[in-house]
């Protein structure tokens, strides 16, 4: 086994702060290519989400790396071998899009849609590699719960999409209605993805069933991150009360990397 | 070619001479440790012990105890982790075979530390960077043995050509085997062959080494084409909660 990295409450954030950006952005993407007129502000707000997250993002990783300027040498090579190496390149390339997505989404003059559409291809598929890279990058360490693991992936992208939506709906002004489905299968193919996920941990998910982080996965992830949320969006379309199960995906998505993060750390 | 070192657990003696050896050569520290129950110490590998002698007690079958030592430190995997997921390119592989690491392009992210199979790469506090065995490269490129071998009175370290130093391990092998002894080789093709050969006389886990080394990056192609699957899943559903409104509408 390798020694414990110590990437504590920097990467905790990162890995959160990036999915949401990621999710925010596929969507904002998503909704400018494939949606229509009155989808414009959920592209509008979803590529607003995403420019301060990346940035935001980048501040976080360089201050876990601790030598501001040692952040740059992330740069001096392109090795498709590490995923860090890939994913700092990834995470360039969509902050850029995310810039330019935002400029031409502020900017709306006619024929910007156009523009936009051209970059929102290469910016989602960045979107989809930022969402999920972090976990393929925990699953190529030596490290106890991570070693070898294939699906923190999948689990981590599914939820980038689920806090995608959720940052979306709190902060739009009559909400996202036309999301709620989505939004629904989301939770529930996190659900999913986080069985799959304790199932290939075997005798190591008692670390989350009943050990030291079982607080942290049965009430923030299970019940705050999924079964609520999932019971108010069924129940109420009420604009509160989807914004308060938008918050709970929010701090659900939060536990979920720091549930993951410190499973391999402990 | 490449070039090796080899670890003789039948010829230690548990003097430490490596160890201070090591130390010395690097300019590494003493390091605040404690008395914690045995001769070995400090308790691993670290940022200031790039090389120390393990102790290990055992209980022989016919009820003895024995006394095992290992001299270890990092191993030069052919696939080397820390090599693999480092993005910097600070740590980078010698034509002789070492996995050598730049100070001056580590930016700390520590993602070696949690790649090694071994827990042999350590990140320093005091730097910001990481710190393992470099194989001794401005000794081995000036044709003299790495500070280790150069000090061990019993032979249990050498260091040399890797094949050569294979076969002089079989033979040892072969001559434990005849006094009765069950040794193993290790690292003959743990991740594809290691640059440090070890003849141990208990089984590796005994002395803290892991049965089936695993490569860290083994798992990216898997890990990713099943990001790639929820990724197809997640973005066609997407698109169908965007397209889906504009159907009904059209009715």
């Amino acid at each position: 086994m390798g020694k414990n990295p110590a990437w504590t409450w920097y990467i905790v954030w990162y890995f959160f702060v990036g999915g949401l950006a990621a999710g925010a952005y596929m969507l904002a993407a998503v909704a400018d290519l494939f949606g229509r007129r009155e989808d414009r502000p959920i592209a509008k707000l979803g590529y607003s989400i995403a420019l301060p997250l990346v940035l935001l993002s980048t501040i976080l990783l360089t201050l876990d790396l601790g030598m501001p300027l040692r952040t740059l040498y992330m740069f001096r090579l392109v090795r498709l071998g590490s995923p860090m190496s890939v994913g700092s390149w990834a995470l360039l390339g969509f902050g850029l899009a995310s810039l330019v997505s935002l400029a031409l989404v502020l900017r709306d003059r006619p024929g910007d849609l156009r523009i936009r559409r051209v970059v929102a291809v290469p910016g989602g598929l960045l979107g989809f590699f930022i969402a999920s890279y972090t976990g393929v990058l925990l699953g190529a360490t030596n490290r106890p719960l991570w070693a070898g693991n294939d699906w923190i992936g999948p689990l981590f992208l599914v939820s980038a999409f689920s806090t995608g939506v959720a940052g979306l709906a709190v902060l739009a002004h009559d909400g996202v209605a036309r999301l709620r489905r989505f939004h629904l299968l989301a939770i529930g193919a996190e659900a999913l993805l986080l069985v799959v996920f304790l199932g290939t941990l075997g005798a190591q998910a008692a670390l989350f069933l009943s050990g030291s982080l079982a607080a942290v996965f049965w009430v923030g992830v299970v019940v705050v991150g999924l079964v609520a949320p999932f019971a108010l969006a069924l129940a109420a379309r009420a604009r509160p009360l989807e914004a308060v199960a938008a918050i709970l995906v929010l701090v659900g998505g939060f536990a979920l990397r720091y549930l993951v993060l410190t499973g391999g750390q402990t | 070619m490449a070039k090796a070192f080899l670890v003789d657990a039948s010829k230690c003696i548990g003097c430490r001479g490596c160890q201070v050896a090591c130390k010395q050569w690097h300019s590494l520290k003493a390091e605040p440790t404690a008395f914690l129950g045995s001769y070995e110490n400090p308790r691993d590998l670290s940022a200031q012990t790039w090389r120390k002698v393990k102790f290990v007690e055992t209980v022989a079958q016919d009820g003895a105890p024995r006394w095992r030592f290992l001299s270890d430190a990092c191993k030069h995997c052919t696939d080397a982790s820390c090599l693999a997921v480092c993005p910097t390119g600070a740590l980078f592989r010698r034509p002789w075979g070492a996995v050598d690491l730049n100070q001056d392009v580590c930016n700390g992210c520590r993602y070696c530390v949690a790649a090694c199979p071994f827990g042999v790469v350590t990140f320093n506090e005091a730097t910001g960077r990481a710190n393992k065995c470099i194989m001794c490269p401005d000794r081995v490129e000036a044709g003299l043995d790495p500070a280790c071998v150069s000090t061990c009175p019993t032979g249990a370290l050498s260091f040399g050509e890797r094949g050569d130093l294979l076969a002089r391990a079989k033979r040892r092998v072969a001559e434990l085997r005849q006094r009765g002894e069950q040794p193993r080789l290790y690292g003959e093709r743990e991740l594809s062959g290691l640059h440090a050969l070890y003849v141990l006389q208990e089984p590796p886990e005994a002395y803290g080494l892991p049965a089936k080394p695993r490569f860290a990056i083994a798992g990216v192609l898997p890990g990713s084409l099943l990001s790639i699957a929820a990724s197809a899943v997640m973005g066609v559903a997407a698109l169908v909660a965007f397209r889906e409104r504009r159907v009904k509408k059209g009715e």
